[in-house]
This record gives structure tokens, sequence and C-alpha cells, in this order.
């Protein structure tokens, strides 16, 4: 069989994990048989579910293309729309290589299939080549949902402030979707051959590989956080010209994306064709340089993560044997907690929840973005909107404990139906798990505000309960839908923490709650005579008494229903 | 023991009954095999039988107590093996067996006496320390079936226990069986290992496409059926005139 028959033949077989994740993502059907039963939800609501989502997206996609398009303007006024260009495709790759890093080694390294296909007489170079090319097709997705936008904004906007955008560009944009995912996934899968090695030489090598995934993640983070943020045109009123920041920040950006030099010329129609030959060239070299790390190191890599789950941790000679009777409460905590810090895709989640909402406060605050000391309370009121409505997207999209609390079980589900045991105590258990996790990010993310943003002390303090109240609301909603609606025959974690539309749900209402508190925020902000009659005290009274109220009425919403329920949810999924 | 009454089970979304009007009674003191080819019924119906999966129609009565009415008390009297090595991998051996005897409430001295017990009989002792994650398929087996004696339950429900297992846990695991019968508990067992189910059990129960074909004593089967084995007697049940089984 040639190399690329092999290759296809390969990429259609390990692809059918790939391709239903793909097809959950695009709501094709591989579901337990009690999710049938739940899917008797009517059209109507389905509808409005799709339509809710589809809006919201739209509502993001507009929104980054307009920032574009205005930037895209000033940018050409300025003489720097190609350093701008620049910016978007390495914005665009960045993200990718956020949402792609741990998927991709999650493919690379620790597929169940790995195994299989080594003891396959096939070379590691070629299962590299496979894994990879799963992982570009996951993330194609992101690519078409940032780039395409952004750069249809940029074209538009380059045109109307007078520059010359040619037809070739908006073609290019469409290819750029299948090519930007390219360099970071590559850079990804090679960066993290050595990372494997050095996980294989730590003693606990689950931790290890979450710490690795999450410093490696949190460091590209801080970079995109630092580019974005430092690159943010400053709002110091003046429309029509770009703060010196801004520049600097895309001309440093232009300089560390230079890798993007063909692409970006052939889509400025500077030699196109030339050009493009030299982008595709680089990528086929960076991929060549990947595939002969793969034969050297590769194998050794899965062999390392395969040894790793074989062998297990290292045995503890002075492990626990003192026996001792808990309560069941007790146990099964004890139990949630060594599952979570014993699935890296978990804990990862957790994590990354803790560094994400207090990175971009205390990013803006070094900015010296935050200066709200003092009076008017206008714009701090505005800040404080924004927070906690950054805060309700966070605590409800990154908490994967309450977001697949039962589907996290996978087939051990049916361990637990066969103990004498009441679903509701498990709830307990899983919501107040989920509850704490909720907690720990509410007190980072006040911390985050006391020590870079300089609103009143007490203002901060007062958002740590407020914090709390939507973290145990958005843990009970999240753990409601899951239970009404989980996915037990899970065959990668991915499917849970990524590319999950099950839990899209829960994410969405907690936006569109947290919609209200930044729309509340911004009336303040906008119509400071509002804060002149209500006074300090009485502004962040109504802003922090309306989020209390609004996650009150949703927790007495979903907590009777989560108690009602239970038992029929709990047994009513036939894995 | 066990009573099964009409038990009948559609899955969601299917026409199909995987268990059809099922009746069977396991009484103290029996070894009773439920023997079946491959998608008769026998994983559906242990499954109903552990509380696993709910029935459409019909009643199980575990030592006495209604299923579906009193499903918590009844699990109570269940040791069950499940016939997939899903265990929770995070856990060591000990930590799950503990969280197990945490669940039907064994006191110290008890769970300790129990697990050091089994533990030696299948060769686990020094294992016990290790995450799940790293046991083989018999070493998993034998933690599932460790952790389903610890609470030495009335009724115990085992679905192909055999599999994975090595000759010493497999001889092991028919003595602690027939131990527990002799104590008048009840084991229920499915398996596709006729010599073993004809060695051990005292009654046999063949289900075909959900439906209870037979039900007999094994001295039945060796004083009615001298001049024939179980396995042709399955065989023969059991066979759909295609080849298959």
């Amino acid at each position: 069989m040639s190399k690329i028959k092999l290759y296809f033949t390969l990429l259609k077989t390990c692809g059918v994990d790939a391709l239903t994740l793909v097809g959950k993502y695009y709501g094709f059907k591989n579901r337990s048989k009690s999710s049938e039963k739940a899917s008797s939800m009517s059209v109507a609501k389905k509808t409005a579910l799709i339509a809710g989502a589809g809006l919201l997206v739209l509502i993001i996609l507009f929104y980054l293309a307009f920032s574009v398009f205005n930037s895209a303007v000033l940018s050409y006024s300025a003489g720097v729309h190609v350093e701008f260009l620049y910016s978007i495709l390495f914005f665009v790759q960045l993200i990718i290589l956020f949402f792609g890093a741990a998927t991709t080694i999650n493919y690379l390294y620790y597929g169940k299939d790995n195994s299989l296909l080594q003891s396959l007489p096939v070379s590691s170079g070629m299962i590299f080549s496979v894994k990879f090319t799963l992982s570009y097709l996951g993330e194609l997705i992101i690519s078409f949902l940032t780039a395409l936008p952004c750069l249809v904004a940029y074209g538009i906007g380059v045109t109307m402030a007078g520059g010359s955008i040619e037809w070739s560009f908006y073609l290019l944009s469409v290819i750029g979707v299948f090519l930007l995912p390219i360099f970071p996934l590559l850079i990804i899968s090679i960066i993290s051959i050595p990372l494997m090695y050095l996980v294989s030489m730590m003693r606990n090598r689950t931790l290890g590989k979450t710490l690795i995934m999450a410093v490696t993640v949190a460091l590209f983070l801080a970079l995109y956080f630092i580019i974005i943020f430092g690159a943010m045109p400053a709002s110091d009123g003046e429309e029509t010209f770009l703060s010196q920041g801004f520049i600097s920040g895309i001309q440093n950006i232009a300089a560390i994306g230079i890798y993007n030099y063909g692409f970006v010329n052939a889509l400025l129609n500077n030699n196109a064709f030339v050009n493009i030959i030299i982008y595709l060239a680089g990528l086929i070299g960076i991929f060549a340089l990947g595939v002969i790390l793969s034969l050297l190191f590769y194998a050794k890599g899965i062999s390392f993560v395969a040894e790793s789950s074989s062998a297990g941790t290292k045995r503890k000679k002075s492990g626990r044997t003192d026996y001792a009777t808990s309560s069941f409460i007790k146990s099964f905590a004890r139990k949630e907690i060594k599952t979570i810090l014993g699935t890296p895709a978990l804990l990862l989640s957790c994590i990354m929840g803790f560094i994400l909402l207090p990175a971009i406060i205390i990013f803006y605050g070094k900015l010296g973005m935050m200066d709200f000391g003092g009076e008017p309370v206008a714009p701090a009121a505005g800040f404080v909107g924004f927070v906690c409505f950054f805060a309700s997207i966070m605590l409800s999209s990154t908490n994967y404990i309450s977001l697949v609390g039962f589907s996290m079980e996978g087939k051990n589900i049916n361990i637990l139906k066969s103990l004498p045991i009441v679903p509701r105590d498990i709830i307990k258990v899983k919501l107040l798990i989920a509850v704490v996790i909720n907690l720990i990010m509410a007190v980072v993310v006040t911390i985050a505000c006391i020590i870079a943003v300089s609103v009143d002390r007490w203002v901060a303090f007062c958002m740590l309960p407020i914090f709390a109240v939507n973290g145990f609301a958005s843990a009970a909603m999240g753990l409601y839908n899951d239970l009404k609606n989980p996915n037990y025959k899970f065959v990668n974690i991915n499917e849970l923490t990524k590319n999950n539309k099950k839990a899209v749900k829960p994410m969405l209402l907690n936006m569109f709650v947290g919609i209200i508190y930044f729309v509340e925020g911004m009336i303040f902000s906008m119509v400071p005579s509002i804060g002149e009659a209500l006074g300090k005290g009485g502004v962040y009274a109504v802003l922090f008494l309306s989020i209390l109220v609004i996650n009150l009425i949703l927790l007495a919403a979903v907590l009777p229903k989560l108690n009602k329920n239970a038992e029929e949810y709990f047994y009513r999924t036939e894995v | 023991m066990i009573e099964i009454k009409n038990l009948t089970k559609c899955y969601a979304k299917s026409s199909v009954k995987a268990v059809e009007d099922l009746t069977l009674t396991v009484k103290e003191g029996e070894i009773y095999g439920f023997l079946g080819p491959n998608g008769a019924g026998k994983s559906t119906t242990i499954k109903c039988l552990t509380g696993i999966l709910p029935f459409t129609e019909g009643s199980i009565h575990i030592c006495g107590v209604n299923l579906k009415e009193c499903p918590v008390e009844a699990k109570t009297h269940i040791g069950f093996v499940p016939d997939e090595h899903v265990l929770y991998e995070s856990l060591t051996g000990f930590q799950y067996i503990e969280f197990i005897a945490d669940v039907f409430n064994v006191p110290v001295d008890k769970r300790k006496e129990l697990l050091e017990k089994y533990a030696a009989s299948f060769g686990m002792s020094d294992k016990l320390q290790d995450k799940i994650s790293s046991y083989s398929h018999g070493m998993k087996q034998k933690i599932s079936i460790i952790s389903a004696l610890i609470h030495e339950p009335d009724v115990l429900i085992l679905d192909e226990p055999m599999t994975g297992l090595d000759p010493k846990s497999s001889f092991e695991l028919k003595q602690i069986m027939k131990e527990y019968a002799e104590q008048g508990k009840t084991v229920f067992f499915s398996s596709h290992v006729l010599e073993v189910v004809e060695k051990i059990c005292t009654s046999i129960a063949i289900i075909n496409k959900g439906k209870l074909v037979t039900e007999f004593s094994i001295h039945e089967l060796q004083e009615k059926k001298a001049d024939t084995n179980l396995e042709e007697f399955f065989l023969k049940l059991t066979s759909d005139g295609e080849g298959n089984e």
C-alpha cells in the first residue's frame, strides 16, 4: 500500500472518534438511549435554543468584526494597516492555539487507539501525521469563526478608508481559514514532544501533565492578553487617531508574526502567487520538521504515556492502609476529588477558570485602565458591571465539574446505580464540590480586583458574596442540565470538556443573564446623572442587589427541579 | 432470595423486548447459573435485577424487598460484579474497596478482616495501593469481586465473573460461591463457561431472545439427560437453525 493510501486509510479509521466529535459539534446524533427520550423536547424549544445560540454567536462575531473594521479604518489612516493585518492573523492563530493546545496533546498522546496504532507496521511519523490531521480538522471551526469575519471586516475597513483591496483578498481569506490553523497546531505538536519527556520524568505524572499543560496554556494566554490588551485602542475620546501604544503594539506583533509574511503579502496582492507558494513551503517545512522529530521522539512519547497508564504512579510503599469508616457524603466527595485530580482535562478546566478572569482583570489593571478611585462613580460601576458579566460567563463555562458532573462518571454510573444510594445524596456532593470550585474562583477574582483595580475596597469585598451566589446558581444549573441530558458514553474526555453542545444551554443562560449586569453597568457608566442622583452606595446597591435577586430567582427555579427530578433523571439513562 | 415475576424490558425507542415475561425464583442456598447466547438478555436481566435499568413490566423482589418500591433497601442485600471492567480508575484498589465499604456501612474490623482474606485469596494484597488505572483486566475483575463481597451480601450477583481471571483466582471464586451457598446465601451468575456452570451450579436457566427457554436443577440434568452434556443441551436449545448462536 502506498504511503498516501495508508495515510488516508488510517485517517479514515482513526477519524471515527474525531468525526463523532465534529458530528456532535454540528449537531449530528450520537446519543445514549435516554437522551433520545430527553430529546422529545418540543421543536419550538429546540428551535429557540438553536436560535439563541446562533444569535449569541452572531452578536459576538458582529462585535469582533465591528472592532476589526474600526481598527482597520484607523490603522489605514495611521499607515499601519499592514501591521494590523499581521496582528489579525496572529490573533486568530493565538485563539486556535489556546483552544487547540490541550486537544492536540490529547490526540497525540492520549488517544485510546495509540497502542493499537503502535502495534501496526506503520511509522511513528505516519501516526503523528494522522493524529495531527485529526486535531487540525477539529480546529477548523474556530478558524472559520475567527479568521473569516476578521479578514472580511479588515478588507471592507481598509477599502472604506481609501485603501485598495483586490478581490483575491477575499478569496485568500477563505483559503486562510484552512491555512491559518496549521502553524499554531504544528508549534504545539512540536513543543509537546519535549514536554512529554518532561512529564515522564515526574513522580506524579498525572498531576505533572496537568501542571505542564496548564502552564503552557497559561503562557500562551498571558501572551494573548499582553498582545490583545496591549494593542487595544486607548479610549481617550479621540475617535480618529490610534494611540501610540496601539501602533507600537501592532508593530511588535508584526515583527513576531513575520512567519505570516508570505500569506500577508499574498492577501495584499503583492506577488500573490509567489508569496502563497513561499508560505505553503514554510508550512510544509515545519510539518516536515514535525515529522522528523516525531520519527525520533514521538513513539517514545507515546510509550511514556502508555507506560505511565499501565504501570500507574510509582507505588507508595507507605500507602494508606489504615481502615476508617466515613459517611457516604465524605467518601463520595473523596472519590470525586481524586477523580478530578486524576483527570487532567477536568483539572485543567478548573485551573483555567481560576486563571482566566483574574488574568483579564490584572492585565486591565496593569495597563492603567482601571483607575476608578474616588468620584465619579460612573466609570467604576461600568467596570464592575463588566466584571460581574464576565464572571458570570466564566463561572458557568469553565466549571466542568458542574457542567459534566454526571457525564464524567462515564460507565461508572452503573456502579452508582447498583449501590444503595439515594441520587439526591450524589447530587449534594457534586453540587458542593462544584460550588466550592466556583467559590475559589470568586475569591481569586475578588483578590485580583483588590490588587489590580482601584475601585473602593468595600466594593471589591461586596463582589465576593455576589460571585458566590452567582457561582452557586450556575453550578446548580450546569449540574441539572447534565443530569437531565448526560453523555455517559464518551470515548475521549474532549467530548465532555470541548465541543460539548449539551453543556451550551446553561452557559447561554448565564451569558444572557450576565448581559443584564453588563447593560446595567453600562447605563450607570453612560448616564452619570443616575450616579449623581443615587450616590455611590445607591449605584452599587442597585447593581449588586439586582445580581443577587436574579441569581436567587435562578436558584429558586433550578434547585426544586434538581430535587424533584433527581430519581427519574438519574435512573432513566440506560448505558 | 430473588423473585422475578413477569419481567419485561424494552429499551427506550425500541420495540424489541430485550427481556420478555421472565419469571424465575432463586432460593437461599442456591447457586443459579444463568445461560444464554450473546444478546439473549442475560446482562439486561442482571442490570434490571441490580437496579441499574428500570424495567417496563413485572416485579423483582430481593430478600422480600420490592426493588421498584424500595430500591435502596433492596440494594443493601446485593453484591454485584458487572461484566465490564469499569471502575474508578483514579482511586487505588484499597480506596475503591473503602468507598464501597463506606456505602454499605461495613464496620472497620469487618472490612479489614474481609479485605485481608479476599485480597490474599486473589493475590491482590500487594497491589491494593496501586491505582486501578494500572491494573490488568484480571486485577480489575478481582477488585470488583472483592468489592461485591466486602459487605457480605445476602445475594451475590455476578455477570460473567470468570472473564479475565487466572486459574487460581477462578478456583478461589468458585470456592467462595460454594461457601456462600452453604451459608444459605444466594448466588446468581451468568457465564459462557458451561463446564464451570455444570460443576458448581445447583440450578440453571437458559434464556434466548429475551425469553426463558428452560429452567432445571443440576440433578435433573444429570438424571433426565444422562445421554447428553450441558454444552450439547445448551446448543440444541439455543440454535436458531442457521448455525448461529
